[in-house]
């Protein structure tokens, strides 16, 4: 299907594609190994052999991972780094061939880096947080799974491998969330999550159907001569962006059209289909005539695509909406966010895991993945960005109001993701992708450290085993900086790295979204508005992130805590090498801003740097018939200003609301009784759950009583009258079985004995008669033979 | 048996149809002793008739017929044959004579029903 054929067996491919595989492998058997072997093996070695193999597994897809950037990805040119490996056909419907494939170009390579680095640090945590739970094997399989199905998603060439790993995404997470299942939060938690998953998933399956429809899968699919399958050869290169605008890249270069669910061919497809339609074009910068033509005889699918409408929408917009409810769904954006916080129930490592790494992410991969689909509807981009907005200051303003610790981070998470969104919307993917990885590395220091703290806390608080979730809740917290100093800071340069204060990663990731946003033109809603919710949003970021900083570490613990039991470092080497995990990621959250994203204008040259150029090539192109005006020195300097200032107006508010919370208790008590209703709005996340409740539980049940009734009514009684009828036939039945039946049955045997009777007289024992009989046997014989044998 | 008639024309006086004749009436008469005495050895005398009957048939249609004396050697073994059938019958109706003290044939009856 590709335009690299199908090569040969898929263990010993030549070339690059045999580490690509190893990266599914290594976690796809160290999950079915830890599970086998470390359910045999639980009573030995106390149980470590479960979390051995799963970090050795980890190890192993990173090691593979790192092989395959530095030897194979990193050295290739800018525009090659497109590797990609066909493993085998699923099936055929008419020209539609679906195949299952791997890919590796700039972006999967950002999302698998991330994706194996963290998780391997996680899984180190896991190992010395999760001692002594029975249930190891189980969780460290599904941890490794987890992130196998992570992999593949990122890995996929196309729609098909994609949404498998999509699935199982979803399946792990449920299966980790309900980790301790016999809490009924937990189960109920992993449920919920499962469930508004499903709404999402849905939504992208018949996004993903809609799309190959559009591009004339029904027209391939009965043969009508709308969309032929064929290969054109472009007489130039597809368009790409070069800064003078729009320009085919040089050379020739074969493009197969027609219906595909392969992400590289249909974004091959739509770059054909912004070619100019005319014969022959004069480029107006440089003069030279470009022949462009391509056979237009051979209707790309893209052609189709452009021009369907569904009613008065255009069809791609009604694609790019059902593909971005999938993307919400797994991504926790505004409809169907309410199963993130709950998600909390797991373990923390999976919290972590969940959204660092992987999940929650996939979306935002989703649509950096497709950011050329959406750049062509206007309407699904803004969309997007009204979505990422609404997100990111509802999940704010939730975060700000939570007494739980993983609940803060949660909401913190929806309004992270809230931004990236509004990057993809803004038509900045590269930026979007920068935060995910500037978020992975703050987010799963924070939970980590989390993790510690609520270890500490659940030590020292009585009456934690009735209640699990009071080790988590930030009254019982307070005065624990010098029982945690390592992660003291660690928290800390997270709470930074996360507020956006300057030289933290969060910083330089926030600030290309924001400038994105500010120079984005192709919105159909004033970004002015879209900018002032964001500016907000950031100081109630800067102001949330610190309060749990100050409520945690500062202040008096309280009274009926037994503080001074706590010894430091009670879990011996696991601590020390928990705390070393969080105090690696908080160097991380600090330093991959400024590593891969130093802006422009600092340096002076005003060329993407780092990350951004690496992803440069993914998305070039995506915006046609369209020069990309150069962001002004001073809209980028008045962003970074902005966004400092904001977050360190957000930091004061908290230093001087929490830093000594009995002091400003009453203060804060009198505010929050006077605004209790704007508490209550903000503590339940603007009442998502109501109304959840409200538009789909309620009406569902409302349904199902009708149903019920339906059920009684009409259906039992026809089912009744049914039964009734039934018995009366079985009466009239059973009379005729009594008397035709039976009688028939007595008869036979009555004949039967008669005959029998009448036979016996014959066996009378009288010799005579015997004699008479053969006599009268051979006679009738004879006569017989006389008239027969003549 | 026609084929046979008309190959005898030369004995007018004597023919095979006496032959048969008589030996129809010898098979009957052993036929109804056989069917109507109740008395064993009664029975076996009525099996002999038929039985010289039969091989008074065999002699007559040889004699008839050139060259052969099949039928002859035929009714040898018959005589042989109800020698020994005499003998083995005689001595069932010895042993039945033993058991039952009668050699009436409507006596020696066992069966039920």
């Amino acid at each position: 299907m590709g335009s690299i054929p199908y090569s040969g067996g898929w263990l010993t491919p030549p070339g690059i594609d045999a580490p690509l595989v190893w990266l599914l492998l290594f976690p796809l058997l160290g999950a079915l190994a830890t599970a086998v072997l470390g359910s045999l093996s639980a009573r030995r070695f106390s149980g470590r052999v479960a979390p051995a193999l799963a970090v050795a597994a980890m190890l192993a897809t990173l090691a593979t991972a790192l092989v395959i950037f530095f030897t194979d990805v990193l050295p290739a040119g800018e525009r090659e780094r497109i590797f990609r490996q066909p493993l085998f056909p699923l099936f055929a419907m008419g020209g539609i061939r679906v195949s299952f494939g791997l890919v590796m170009d700039p972006l999967s390579t950002v999302m698998v880096l991330l994706v194996t680095a963290l998780g391997t640090l996680i899984h180190l945590y896991a190992a010395f947080y999760m001692e002594g739970d029975q249930g190891r094997p189980r969780f460290f399989a599904f941890l490794n799974l987890f992130v196998f199905s992570m992999l593949l998603l990122v890995l996929a060439d196309g729609f098909v491998p994609l949404f498998f790993g999509w699935e199982a995404v979803g399946a792990c997470s449920y299966f980790l969330i309900g980790f301790w299942y016999r809490r009924a939060a937990a189960a109920d938690a992993a449920t919920k999550a499962f469930v508004v998953n499903r709404v999402g998933d849905a939504a992208l399956l018949v996004g993903i159907s809609m799309l190959l429809w559009g591009m004339g899968g029904v027209e391939m699919m009965t043969g009508s001569a709308a969309g032929q399958l064929g290969t054109v050869l472009t007489r130039t290169g597809p368009m790409v962006e070069t800064g003078e605008g729009l320009q085919p890249t040089p050379g020739r270069q074969k493009v197969p059209v027609g219906p595909t669910l392969d992400f590289h061919e249909l974004r091959d497809q739509l770059r054909l289909e912004m070619l100019p339609r005319a014969g022959v074009t004069t480029n107006p910068i440089s003069g030279a005539t470009v022949d462009a033509a391509h056979d237009v005889h051979f209707r790309p699918g893209a052609y189709l695509l452009n021009r369907k409408r569904v009613g008065h929408m255009p069809f791609l917009f009604v694609v790019c909406a059902l593909l971005l409810l999938g993307a919400a769904g797994k991504s926790a954006q505004l409809p169907l966010f309410a199963w993130l916080p709950d998600a909390m129930a797991g373990p923390t490592p999976v919290s972590a895991l969940i959204h660092a790494a992987t999940l929650v992410t996939a979306g935002v991969y989703l649509l950096a993945r497709l950011s050329f689909l959406f750049a062509l509807s206007q309407g699904a981009l803004t969309l997007v960005a009204v979505i990422g907005t609404l997100t990111a200051l509802v999940g704010a303003t939730a975060a700000l109001v939570q007494n739980d610790l993983k609940r803060v981070l949660a909401y913190s998470t929806v309004s992270q993701l809230g931004y990236m969104f509004v990057a993809l919307g803004a038509g900045a993917a590269g930026a979007g992708v920068f935060h995910v990885v500037t978020h992975g590395f703050f987010k799963a220091c924070l939970f980590l450290a989390a993790g510690l703290i609520v270890h500490v806390v659940a030590a020292t608080t009585p009456g934690v085993e009735e209640r699990p979730d009071l080790a988590q809740d930030l009254r019982q917290m307070g005065g624990l900086a010098p029982a945690l100093p390592a992660t003291r800071w660690a928290y800390f340069a997270a709470c930074a790295a996360l507020a956006g204060l300057p030289f933290a990663s969060g910083f330089f990731s926030k600030d290309l979204i924001l400038t994105a946003l500010a120079t984005c033109d192709r919105l159909s809603i004033s970004t002015p508005l879209l900018l002032a919710a964001l500016g907000v949003t950031s100081f109630l970021t800067s102001l949330y992130a610190f309060r749990s900083y100050y409520l945690i570490f500062f202040g008096r613990p309280p009274r009926d805590r037994a503080h001074a039991a706590h010894p430091a470092g009670h879990r011996g080497s696991g601590e020390a090498v928990m705390t070393a995990v969080v105090v690696l990621l908080a160097l991380g959250a600090i330093a991959v801003g400024p590593l891969l994203g130093w802006p422009g204008n600092w340096s002076g040259s005003h060329g993407e740097s780092g990350l951004l150029r690496f992803l440069g090539p993914m998305f070039q192109g995506d915006w046609p018939r369209r020069d990309t005006p150069q962001t002004s020195a001073a809209v980028e300097w008045g962003m970074q200003l902005g966004g400092a200032l904001v977050a360190f107006l957000g930091w004061a508010v908290a230093r001087a609301l929490y830093r000594d919370a009995e002091a400003t208790a009453p203060a804060r008590r009198r505010l929050a009784e006077r605004y209790a209703f704007v508490e209550r709005l903000f503590a339940t996340g603007w009442q998502a759950d109501r109304a959840y409740h409200l538009l789909a539980v309620a009406p569902v049940r409302a349904l199902s009583r009708a149903a019920v009734w339906l059920d009684r009514a009409l259906v039992d009684r026809a089912v009744n009258a049914v039964a009734a009828l039934g018995l009366r036939l079985g009466w009239l039945a059973g009379l005729f079985d009594k008397h035709a039946v039976d009688g028939v049955v007595g008869g036979v045997s009555e004949a039967a004995l008669a005959a029998g009777r009448r036979g016996a007289r014959l066996q009378n024992g009288r010799i005579n008669s015997y004699v008479l009989g053969i006599a009268a046997g051979i006679a009738a014989l004879v006569v017989l033979a006389y008239f027969l044998g003549s | 048996m026609t084929a046979a008639l008309a190959a005898a024309p030369a004995l007018a006086s004597i023919g095979l149809g006496h032959f048969l004749v008589l030996s129809a009436v010898m098979f009957t008469l052993g036929l109804i002793t056989a069917a109507t005495r109740r008395s064993a050895v009664a029975i076996l005398m009525g099996v002999e008739l038929i039985l010289n009957a039969a091989a008074l048939n065999f002699v007559a249609f040889s004699h008839f017929s050139r060259g052969a004396i099949t039928g002859q050697v035929f009714a040898v073994f018959v005589v042989v044959l109800a020698a020994a059938e005499a003998t083995v019958a005689l001595a069932i109706v010895l042993a039945v004579f033993r058991g039952f003290r009668t050699v009436d044939v409507t006596d020696v009856s066992t069966l039920k029903g």
